[in-house]
């Protein structure tokens, strides 16, 4: 007989960066300026923001089975999904909701009756239902247990990003730590305008508040966000035509023809 | 003298393994790996170990090799598996799991030998025939999984020696 010990360390992030990042980043280590439960929470909010501004939903796509029972997805690249309280920079089951649809003609006609467009039925299928998903290749398994019925369709909402996930790690973190500088700073300018005072004479000195620096550089934090967004979000617009010139179709756009990468 | 066994890692080829000390599962393909460095994210699954059990030692023969968990316990969403097969597979985890280990690890003493030779559990292990088949082990973090540094297990390897 030989034993051999196992240890693991799981983890479950909220945030694309850490507290102890965005302060190196920032240099802002006062801690009493800034404490760490607000730096934390900010840092998680503007988590949330990176992901409405980098990432965009594709909302309940008809998904088709191989016959290796793999769901494909029609669009890349996969990404985090928006209101979940984790934000890994990679992509697991939370980050994709995947719903089993119900057509029969006995719901379709009740639906029918009733006058309606919609003629199904919809449940989410628990995460624990997706054992295996593929980002690179936009594809989920389920387990045995779903659909509930072989007679259900299935359908995902998902995220895309406009590149790989692993490809914009240093670009989520740099726009997590942006958003989070601006909002705590943000958090200041109502003290620092407190009684409208920015100007302060004692004797013959004056030390005056310049405001509109402040601003400036918020501006600056905000384009240096943008940009970095602009860069990881996924191109999504209508196909045009100006004359004979026409916008290429190599796009992840539903009208810009079909996906090539 | 008894048989002794020698657990080995294989990375990424069936050539130069890593000797185990310990079985620590984490994010990244290596022998006796930092868990803490490598943590596994919630909802993914750990790298597979392709281990290979090599005995050694004063035997006769050695049959009816088996492994299960003798210590400690699984976290709410935590699976351990584990798989054989005669031919090599590089390790699989993240967002795939690895076809070759499938079954849970039994947390008692199996009846039968669960870790094969020549993809067969009835066999004979003798000094010049002295490895198992590959045995594939992945742990599994469902999402209903919490961040925490999960509590240390011992995976137990017995025989019958004769």
């Amino acid at each position: 007989m030989t034993d051999y010990t196992s240890f693991t360390v799981t983890e479950k992030k909220a945030a694309y960066c850490t507290e102890t990042e965005w302060r190196q980043f920032t240099g802002f280590t006062d801690q009493s300026e800034f404490p760490a439960s607000d730096v934390i929470s900010k840092i998680q909010i503007a988590a949330e923001k990176v992901k409405k501004d980098m990432f965009m939903a594709i909302r309940l796509e008809f998904v088709t089975k191989d016959s290796n029972d793999r769901y494909f997805m029609s669009r890349r690249w996969l990404a985090n999904a928006w209101g979940t309280d984790v934000a890994h920079g990679t992509v697991t089951p939370m980050d994709l909701r995947i719903w089993e649809s119900d057509e029969t003609s006995s719901v379709s006609s009740a639906f029918f009756l009733q006058g309606s467009r919609i003629n199904r039925l919809i449940r989410q299928i628990p995460v624990e239902g997706i054992s295996e998903w593929d980002s690179i290749n936009g594809y989920f398994k389920l387990t045995d247990s779903w659909p509930s019925s072989s007679n259900y369709r299935i359908f995902a909402d998902y995220w895309i990003a406009g590149k790989p996930l692993n490809e914009i790690q240093q670009e989520l973190r740099l726009a997590n730590m942006y958003w989070a500088e601006i909002l705590l700073l943000e958090e200041k300018k109502p003290m620092r305008l407190k009684n409208g005072v920015v100007s302060l004479t004692q004797g013959d000195r004056t030390v005056q508040r310049n405001e509109e620096e402040f601003d400036k550089m918020i501006r600056d934090l905000y384009n240096s966000y943008h940009s970095i967004v602009n860069v990881c979000r996924p191109f999504y617009g209508k196909k045009l035509k100006i004359g004979r010139i026409e916008s290429r179709t190599d796009s992840v756009s539903p009208y810009g023809g079909p996906l090539r990468y | 003298m008894a048989a002794t066994l020698t657990l080995y890692e294989f990375i990424g080829t069936t050539t130069s393994p890593t000797t185990c000390t310990n079985l620590n599962f984490g994010s990244t393909v290596s022998g006796n790996l930092n868990s803490t460095l490598y943590p596994v994210t919630v909802g993914t699954y750990g790298q597979s170990k392709v281990l290979q059990l090599s005995f050694g030692g004063s035997f006769t023969s050695i049959t009816n090799i088996k492994i299960y968990q003798s210590d400690g316990t699984n976290i709410t969403g935590e699976t351990i598996n584990y798989g054989c097969s005669s031919t090599f597979y590089t390790s699989t985890g993240g967002s795939y799991a690895d076809s070759n280990a499938t079954t849970a690890v039994p947390t008692t003493t199996p009846t039968t030998a669960n870790i094969t030779v020549g993809d067969t559990s009835s066999y004979t292990i003798t000094d010049t025939e002295n490895t198992t088949d590959y045995v594939f082990l992945q742990s599994s973090l469902s999402v209903l999984a919490s961040a925490t540094s999960i509590p240390t297990k011992t995976l137990t390897f017995t025989w019958t020696e004769v």
